[in-house]
């Protein structure tokens, strides 16, 4: 389902940071990636999203549909790709002037047209749906405050009801020490 | 010194890269504060700054202040009129340098904007409208319109394009990344990411450094009243020129209640906007 082949990339100073790595995960696997703070854990997971761009090797993901040739599509493909990866970032990403409800809708973004979300914001759907995520985990009665002012564990409830708030089929978390690969089973988790 | 040391033990050049980096270290460390001293220095003899010319000459800087004192009460109801101009100078100066920067704030944003050519010109266009005094842009624009608060108004937008620019893209270089990454990493697009993840960052600098050069357009427009661009400049120069200081004390009073009143406003705005943060 998702299968990384020769994958590597060299760091600007000179030093090559991956190289020639090779794997494939499955329908309902889930991976960690384990390993010392420095030797590239990160960078692994953010070629898989491609907000670092690869120096060599192929990453695809197979969705439902058509494969995702990751590694090198345009822009427009990017965005489409984008939108069936979640990724949880190791500070969470949060903005924390946003409210929570926005947060979660941030998720969103992928799916919206872009000059219509610049001047009218999101739909009422989409704020319904947010708001029916944050009552799945019980903190819906915390969507108007500003997403600074939650704690870490709630955060990270709230990250993850974000990128869930969307159809996905590749879920990637990144940690201090293990990173995690999860490609859904179902459609059931997601909306 | 850890150099020649190091020589003399293994009698080979020393080109290992731990020491370099503490020589380096301590090079550093010495230069700029000698390099600062030094120019001190240096300024201090070009500018013929002299500490006892200035206490020698003191009893004229009171005789000066004297002649302000005390100020013309009557010549307030005349200022009312010539101080609305000078807000309203200042307003709109402000607000369209603010809509234009802003753009161009974001074209000149290293973190943003990756193409080079792009951003040295918004950068260039900055720097440009920065280095050209709004006086000079005042008397292009009187050349063109006329006198008046007309083109007053014009110099000041351009002139603050400069100031604005920069406060606002130095903002946008100094955002948290991790937040705009995030929304990048569920597929939005860059001006969506702009929206979302950038503008939510910097707003409460934005408005700061907006009402901050509001204030200094207040006072600007003071020095274009020297080439007729109306407002309570043009009352302070005629004022000056007539040598009736006591009139002069007065329009700086009136000067003075602005600034105060604009600060007031920009408290109360950021307030409302950076205050949601707490606890409700």
């Amino acid at each position: 389902m998702l299968t990384v082949e020769k994958l590597a990339k060299i760091l600007p100073d000179g030093k090559p940071l991956l190289r020639d790595i090779s794997f494939s995960v499955g329908r309902g696997e889930l991976v960690a990636i384990l390993g010392l703070s420095g030797v590239g854990k990160t960078v692994l997971l953010r070629c898989i999203n491609r907000l670092t761009t690869p120096d060599s090797g192929e990453i695809i993901l197979n969705g439902d549909s058509e494969p995702f040739e990751i590694t090198n599509c345009n822009i427009r493909e990017l965005r489409k790709v984008r939108r069936r990866i979640g990724m949880i970032f190791q500070n969470f990403g949060l903005v924390n002037r946003l409210s929570v409800l926005e947060n979660v809708l941030n998720g969103r973004l992928g799916y919206t047209d872009a000059l219509q979300n610049l001047f009218f914001g999101f739909s009422d759907e989409e704020a319904d749906m947010a708001l029916k995520a944050l009552d799945r985990v019980g903190i819906a009665d915390l969507a108007h405050r500003r997403a600074g002012t939650l704690s870490a564990g709630r955060c990270s409830v709230l990250l993850l009801q974000g990128r869930l708030c969307r159809s996905h089929i590749c879920y990637l978390q990144t940690n201090q020490l293990l990173i995690l690969i999860r490609p859904h089973q179902s459609e059931s988790w997601a909306f | 010194m850890v150099n020649q040391t190091y020589q003399k033990k293994t009698g080979q050049r020393y080109t290992e890269e731990p020491q370099g980096n503490l020589e380096r270290f301590y090079g550093n460390k010495y230069l700029i504060p000698l390099f600062l001293f030094l120019f001190f220095i240096w300024s201090v003899i070009g500018t013929d700054f002299n500490l006892k010319t200035l206490v020698e000459g003191f009893p004229n800087i009171l005789d000066f202040v004297g002649c302000m004192y005390p100020p013309e009460f009557d010549a307030f109801s005349n200022l009312v009129k010539p101080a609305i101009e000078t807000i309203q100078m200042a307003f709109l100066g402000t607000l369209f340098a603010a809509l234009i920067s802003f753009p161009l704030a974001i074209l000149a944003a290293k973190n943003l904007t990756t193409s080079r050519l792009l951003r040295n010109t918004s950068k260039g266009i900055i720097a440009f409208t920065r280095t050209v005094p709004d006086i000079v842009f005042a008397l292009i624009f009187v050349s063109a319109v006329g006198l008046g608060t007309f083109p007053g108004t014009l110099a000041l937008s351009c002139h603050s394009i400069g100031m604005l620019g920069k406060l606002y893209g130095e903002a946008i270089e100094e955002i948290d990344p991790q937040p705009l990454e995030a929304v990048e990493a569920v597929g939005a697009s860059r001006i969506q990411s702009i929206k979302y993840a950038v503008i939510p960052q910097i707003l409460p600098s934005f408005v700061a450094n907006t009402f901050y050069r509001f204030d200094v357009n207040v006072r600007a427009s003071v020095v274009l009243g020297l080439v007729g661009a109306g407002g309570i400049g043009f009352e302070l120069i005629y004022a000056m020129k007539l040598f009736s200081y006591r009139e002069v004390a007065s329009i700086l009073i009136v000067i003075f209640i602005i600034i105060i009143l604009s600060e007031k406003v920009s408290d109360v705005i950021r307030k409302r906007i950076i205050g949601e943060e707490v606890l409700k």
